[in-house]
């Protein structure tokens, strides 16, 4: 591997070059320290669009006693514009069942041209449409005759029932034609109903988009009106770390066609898998927000959501750690391999959380960290968002009380700088007032919180 | 420390330095001493002895800084319940098992099995303090299963050593602080006021009548460690592996000595020599001075000084062929321990 880091002597054992040491945690440097400089990145650093920092929860640890502890991974993708964005091979995956006729129909072909325009020659566009039966309406191929591709859109018809799953499998099997690693792959999956044709049931479904994430692709659940499975759909865009919408009404298909278009433009990073690696003594418990982590002795490896420019992903785990002997020790050893959009290559970033062992109670109450408290409330938040929808699905909480449940997190929302997700509560709550759907709109945020990411 | 003097003959001055490496043989890899060789600098971990390359900053073992110096305070073990663990068949992941009721499930439990198949709340597994394991099942949905039947809910289930558990897909096996099958000898910490130099081996409390003829060989100790400093008894070894530790079945139980962990180090004897190894205790096990790596066999030789919490010991040979030398070795090492006896007046410091 070509060595681009200038600053870093080569390092043994197999770790590439361009390997990042980032210790601002070790020995009492402050965790807020500003985190991506691109000045001194163009110094001598290579470009990359991402910056990580392994953050422990309290840089003292006791070292006579055994505990739990919280491991924040935080990591920055540069706001700059640098570089070209990735190409995007993507799939439309649209319900034309006939509870689609009429406005919406009129409306998800709105927005499909509107996709179409969205797109450069370079981008490859593949649309399936699904009722009983699955249609190709046109195979993926590069964005170059918009005009033509317009008039396959303006052919779409209503029809009968909802095959989700076969439709789902089309798609997929669209954008796995031409998955190649320079491509951004995604399948934009709408629908307004429950599945009623064809494989039906949550884990299949589930399942099969797990086994796509596998090759790199991730769906973006979009669930149109009042009749879809919110659960069903929260569970895919959950499963392949695509995103999750609730369009309440047809005239905002178009608009949120355009949303999650320009987010997929933007991003910088993605296939982003995580390793953490612990050394004896230190023993991971729970890894927060990330479906599917493998857990083993000394390593935990997850995966993350593609991540756009400008954007902060956080990942918190916790972990059980044995007694020491007093001093200075790497808790975890955190790697991040991802797709680069900047350098257009596989990067592999690592960071050390660093803890001291001391004898002195109070000196380790001192040292808790206030950013990895924030994103354990935050997560707890989360907890407590499921937990209003819970007890509102049983009839176990009033209005009165889901409302005075969501307003309590959306303070604490506030507090940790989730604005986004604190104002989409605000959704939730006048859901309630009118009597309309706030699990869908909750579930969505609950997602939001658990994919662990904001814009800086 | 010459790397190529001749193999030293087991017989050999107590305190004289000895090349272990090359007295161990090949038969496992020695750490190579800190400092140059071929492969470069490298660098031993202060608390766990690990040899790192020059190149890590912290121990790849136990991720200790490479460039500090380990606090000097001996931590006392806090626990005093049996280091009992489950080990997840799939993964190799171990839980700890502490005393008292270890909840299981897939949320909010001592032991978190992410798997779909686990219930929120599915068992307990409580373990008293004499190490004994029973498991509950908590009536959950896919059932917690005893070498490989299902249990009734709410009704308490010893469980063996060794012993399979599902808890709906999730495999496990107890492990960890097997009870050996052998003798068991407590060793208090009453301190002894005689040096018991020329002592007949202890003899056991319990009858042989419990021992096969095959272990025969086993009735008369070979080696010994002789206590010279600190509360401990002494301690004898015989053929085979003797297990020490505070915890009630090791083959040697240490009671009333803090540092001493739950199940501390192994001797392991055979005709071939005396093996030390430290399993993994908190406060180490020292031979010479020098802090074992954890589970790495450590030849002993005559006259080695093992320290074991806060007792030190002689490494002896007992079998006595060799009057002459073994009385004179005896005597030399009396002679090196008077004026030092037992002055365990610093008490030890109580668990924080």
């Amino acid at each position: 591997m070509e060595d681009r880091t200038q600053q870093m002597p080569m390092t043994g054992g197999g770790v590439p070059a361009s390997t990042q040491q980032m210790n601002r945690t070790a020995l009492g440097g402050s965790p807020l320290a500003p985190g991506f400089d691109p000045g001194k990145t163009a110094m001598g650093a290579p470009m990359r669009a991402l910056e990580m920092e392994a953050i422990v929860g309290n840089r003292y640890g006791l070292a006579s006693a055994s505990s739990r502890e919280h491991l924040l991974l935080m990591i920055r993708s540069s706001g700059a514009m640098l570089g070209r964005r990735m190409p995007l091979n993507i799939c439309l995956v649209i319900d034309r069942s006939g509870s689609m006729e009429g406005e919406p129909l009129e409306y998800v072909k709105r927005a499909c041209s509107y996709v179409v325009d969205l797109l450069e020659p370079s981008d490859v566009l593949s649309i399936v449409t699904f009722e009983e039966q699955v249609d190709v309406l046109m195979p993926a191929r590069k964005v170059v005759n918009k005009a033509l591709i317009k008039e396959h859109i303006n052919r779409i018809q209503p029809g009968n029932t909802t095959n989700l799953y076969d439709g789902l499998q089309a798609g997929c099997i669209q954008v796995n034609q031409l998955n190649a690693p320079g491509y951004l792959t995604r399948v934009l999956l709408l629908t307004d109903g429950e599945p009623t044709a064809g494989i039906k049931d949550f884990a299949s479904i589930v399942g099969q988009v797990g086994e796509q994430k596998m090759r790199g692709v991730a769906v973006t659940a979009l669930g149109f009106g009042s009749d879809y499975n919110e659960e069903l759909m929260a569970g895919i865009a959950r499963r392949s770390g695509g995103n999750y919408y609730y369009i309440a009404q047809p005239a905002a298909i178009p608009e949120v066609f355009r949303r999650e278009l320009e987010t997929l433009m933007t991003i910088t990073a993605k296939n982003v898998r995580v390793r953490l690696s612990f050394p004896r003594g230190v023993s991971c418990r729970y890894v927060y927000g990330v479906p599917g982590p493998r857990i083993s002795q000394r390593t935990a490896e997850f995966t993350l959501a593609d991540i756009e420019r400008g954007a902060t992903i956080t990942s918190l785990s916790e972990v059980e750690i044995d007694r020491h002997a007093p001093g200075c020790y790497r808790a975890v050893k955190a790697e991040v391999m991802y797709d680069d959009a900047v350098s257009g290559r596989a990067e592999l970033l690592t960071s050390d959380g660093v803890m001291e062992f001391v004898t002195d109670r109070a000196q380790v109450e001192s040292g808790r960290n206030p950013v990895v408290q924030r994103e354990l409330e935050v997560h707890l938040a989360s907890r407590n968002l499921e937990k209003t929808m819970m007890g509102m699905r049983t009839q176990q909480l009033t209005a009165m009380g889901a409302m005075s449940e969501i307003q309590k997190t959306q303070n604490i929302l506030m507090q940790a700088g989730r604005t986004q997700q604190a104002n989409e509560l605000n959704q939730a709550m006048d859901a309630i007032k009118r009597g309309g759907e706030v699990e869908k709109t909750l579930i969505g945020t609950i997602y939001n919180l658990d994919l662990g990411k904001k814009q800086n | 420390m010459s790397q190529n003097s001749p193999d030293p003959t087991r017989v050999m001055p107590a305190g004289a330095p000895i090349d272990r490496t090359l007295v161990a043989g090949a038969a496992f890899t020695p750490p190579p001493p800190a400092g140059a060789t071929q492969m470069g600098v490298t660098v031993s971990c202060g608390v766990c002895r690990t040899v790192n390359t020059g190149l890590e900053t912290y121990c790849t073992e136990c991720g200790f800084l490479l460039s500090s110096v380990p606090g000097e305070e001996a931590v006392p073990e806090v626990d005093s319940g049996p280091a009992l663990e489950l080990v997840e068949t799939s993964s190799g992941r171990t839980f700890k098992l502490r005393a008292g009721d270890n909840s299981v499930g897939r949320e909010n439990c001592d032991i978190l099995l992410l798997d779909g198949t686990v219930s929120r709340r599915h068992a307990v597994i409580k373990v008293s303090d004499a190490g004994t394991v029973e498991i509950v099942d908590l009536g959950s949905t896919n059932g917690t299963f005893v070498e490989g039947s299902r249990l009734a809910p709410n009704t308490p289930t010893t469980l063996g050593p060794g012993g399979s558990l599902k808890f709906g897909n999730a495999v496990l096996a107890l492990g960890g602080a097997p009870p050996p099958a052998d003798r068991t000898i407590l060793a208090t910490a009453v301190v002894e006021p005689t040096l018991a130099v020329t002592a007949a081996p202890v003899p056991e409390p319990e009858a042989a009548a419990s021992l096969d003829a095959s272990q025969e060989e086993a009735e008369a100790p070979f080696y010994r460690l002789r206590p010279t400093e600190g509360p401990g008894a002494e301690i004898p070894i015989s053929m085979g592996t003797v297990t020490i530790g505070r915890r009630a079945g090791n083959s040697v139980v240490i009671t009333g000595d803090q540092y001493i962990s739950g199940h501390h180090a192994d001797l392991i004897a055979s005709d071939a020599g005396c093996y030390l190894v430290d399993v993994g205790s908190t406060n180490g096990t020292l031979v010479n001075g020098d802090k074992l790596e954890a589970n790495v066999r450590q030849l002993l030789l005559d006259g080695d000084e093992v320290g074991l919490g806060q007792s030190t010991y002689l490494f002896e040979t007992v079998d006595a062929p060799e009057p002459d030398g073994a009385n004179q070795e005896a005597s030399e090492a009396e002679t090196e321990v008077e004026g030092e006896q037992v002055e365990s007046s610093e008490a030890p410091v109580s668990g924080v």
